[in-house]
């Protein structure tokens, strides 16, 4: 069996004072794979990233990525945060924000040749090619997304953890956006947090449900009774198969696609 | 007196050239300082600076130690503030406006203190709000060594200065130390304010470093741009406040400040002109 690319042993995470955030959670990743990471809000799906990241350590239990302590291995992963406080009017142009994912501690003065290549190879990645000149505060959220993919792409990741990549992104972008990142799987473990279960389409296999205990499971296995246990209500699950035609079911834009059971 | 005889006095011409030469300085650091959002920082520096140059004063001339320069007492102060603000914001534990607040007030404190009990002609006034009569060419010499350090170490780590501005839990993902190039961001910030201080004073340095930076961020593309482009906006203020205020005898410190505000005003009006580029949101 091949050594796995994250391994979760008996992790327990509580904040300063709290209770537990992560619980007990076991699991280990070993293949190259899209994987959704889902749960509800404040369900500790951002922890469980941070702690993929080595951004924070744990109480209880140990972590390995590509078997070593995940601090050690923050550099060979690729990460895209959930919000990014930046200023709008920050006058940066794209490629700018992508060089910044070839960063290193003692970097000096003007980029290299080779840096400005790779950001440029990156940005062509997310098809954005002809947009690494333009300021990244006038681009539009889907295409800041993309560069900030890209950003994350420029290191030359083996493994790519996005913090709910679709929160500011146009739904009619989403699409495109899934075959960017089925694409991007063939080459590295692709871990994408969502709190939307509508993410959980055909090219995920692996699905780790977070809500303080962390579970894996397969797609194939996903039914109402895990969705029941993660979301602690009974849902009604919108089936999201994109090769259905047009109109057989409907879009509501910013509305969630899981709700719970109108029915008593 | 004409303007040029004026101009030709030792210490208006010593405190020119001072000014200018640590324009780029101000509109490098302020540019920074802009996009951080940590004018309140640059402010309470600035103003606790005070303390350092009060203590220099006094030691010099009551206790006599001769070596005791102002600008250095400024200097040093100023770095301390920085440092220590720098660490209470990134540690988040205490509340970091009051700690800036503190700061902020206890080093204007201490400063009138020690001026206060200095005998004789020492003006709180002048470093407060600036004079040019006392700008001797040691003043110079200083200023231009710290505006060739400072801005040395700006052009070695703009990257990561940048980057520390934009978005440092990134910058953390890639294993740069956040906390280094934060504080030493702050470091230079604080060199930087209080260079002027003969010029301007402590309480009135501030606008000079951000508002031309604020200014050309209103339109210009890229870090860069708005670098030049501040610097040049402080280049003219300088110069403009210097004419002005020796044609109509006005104290020049003040001058210089409203001169910028009113180009920074300038910059909004013509930018509120133009048609809106895609908002933030997009």
């Amino acid at each position: 069996m091949a050594a796995a690319i994250i391994e979760f042993d008996n992790v327990t995470f509580a904040y300063k004072g709290g209770r537990p955030v992560i619980d007990r959670a076991s699991f280990s990743i070993s293949e190259r794979d899209q994987i959704a990471i889902i749960g509800p809000n404040a369900g500790g799906k951002t922890t469980l990233v941070k702690l993929i990241l080595g951004l924070l350590t744990p109480q209880q239990g140990s972590i390995r990525v590509f078997g070593e302590s995940p601090a050690e291995t923050r550099h060979r992963v690729g990460y895209v945060a959930q919000h990014l406080h930046f200023d709008s009017k920050f006058p940066l142009l794209a490629r700018d924000v992508v060089l910044m994912g070839r960063l290193k501690q003692w970097d000096f003065g003007l980029t290299s040749r080779k840096d400005r290549e790779a950001a440029g190879t990156a940005l062509e990645q997310v098809s954005l090619g002809d947009c690494a000149k333009r300021p990244f505060a006038e681009l539009s959220g889907g295409q800041r997304q993309r560069v900030l993919i890209a950003r994350a792409l420029v290191s030359r990741p083996e493994m790519l953890l996005l913090d709910e990549p679709m929160a500011n992104v146009d739904h009619t972008v989403e699409a495109e956006f899934r075959q960017l990142l089925t694409t991007l799987a063939k080459d590295m473990l692709v871990l994408v947090v969502s709190h939307d279960i509508g993410f959980v389409h055909r090219e995920v296999r692996h699905v780790v449900c977070v809500n303080r205990e962390v579970h894996l499971h397969p797609t194939t296995a996903l039914d109402g009774g895990i969705l029941a246990d993660l979301f602690g209500k009974n849902l009604r699950v919108v089936r999201h198969d994109h090769d259905c035609p047009d109109g057989e079911h409907i879009h509501h834009d910013g509305t969630p696609r899981m709700q719970p059971h109108d029915n008593p | 007196m004409t303007t040029l005889e004026i101009l030709n006095s030792p210490f208006v011409r010593n405190a020119l050239i001072a000014a200018l030469i640590a324009c780029p300085l101000l509109g490098v650091a302020g540019t920074y300082v802009v996009m951080k959002r940590i004018s309140y920082i640059a402010g309470a520096v600035a103003h606790s600076a005070l303390g350092g140059i009060g203590a220099c004063l006094y030691a010099r001339e009551v206790l006599g130690w001769a070596w005791a320069d102002p600008m250095i007492g400024a200097i040093a102060v100023a770095i301390l503030s920085a440092l220590v603000i720098g660490l209470v914001t990134l540690g988040g534990g205490e509340r970091e406006d009051t700690v800036i607040g503190a700061i902020w007030a206890v080093g204007m404190a201490a400063g009138i203190l020690f001026i206060k009990e200095i005998p004789g002609q020492v003006q709180l006034n002048s470093w407060l709000f600036g004079n040019l009569s006392v700008v001797t060419p040691r003043d110079v010499t200083l200023v231009g060594t710290a505006t060739a350090l400072t801005g040395l170490i700006c052009f070695l780590f703009h990257r990561q200065f940048a980057a520390v501005c934009f978005d440092d839990e990134f910058v953390r993902v890639r294993g740069v130390s956040v906390t280094f190039f934060y504080l030493l961001l702050l470091c230079l910030v604080a060199v930087t304010v209080v260079l002027l201080v003969r010029v301007v004073g402590v309480i009135l340095v501030i606008a000079l470093l951000t508002l031309p930076a604020a200014a050309a961020a209103t339109w210009a593309r890229s870090l860069p741009m708005v670098m030049g482009a501040a610097t040049l906006l402080c280049v003219i203020a300088v110069v403009g406040g210097f004419l002005i205020s020796v044609q109509a005898n006005l104290v020049t410190g003040p001058v210089i400040i409203l001169l910028v505000a009113v180009l920074y005003l300038a910059a909004v009006a013509l930018r509120k002109g133009k048609p809106a580029t895609r908002s933030a949101d997009g």
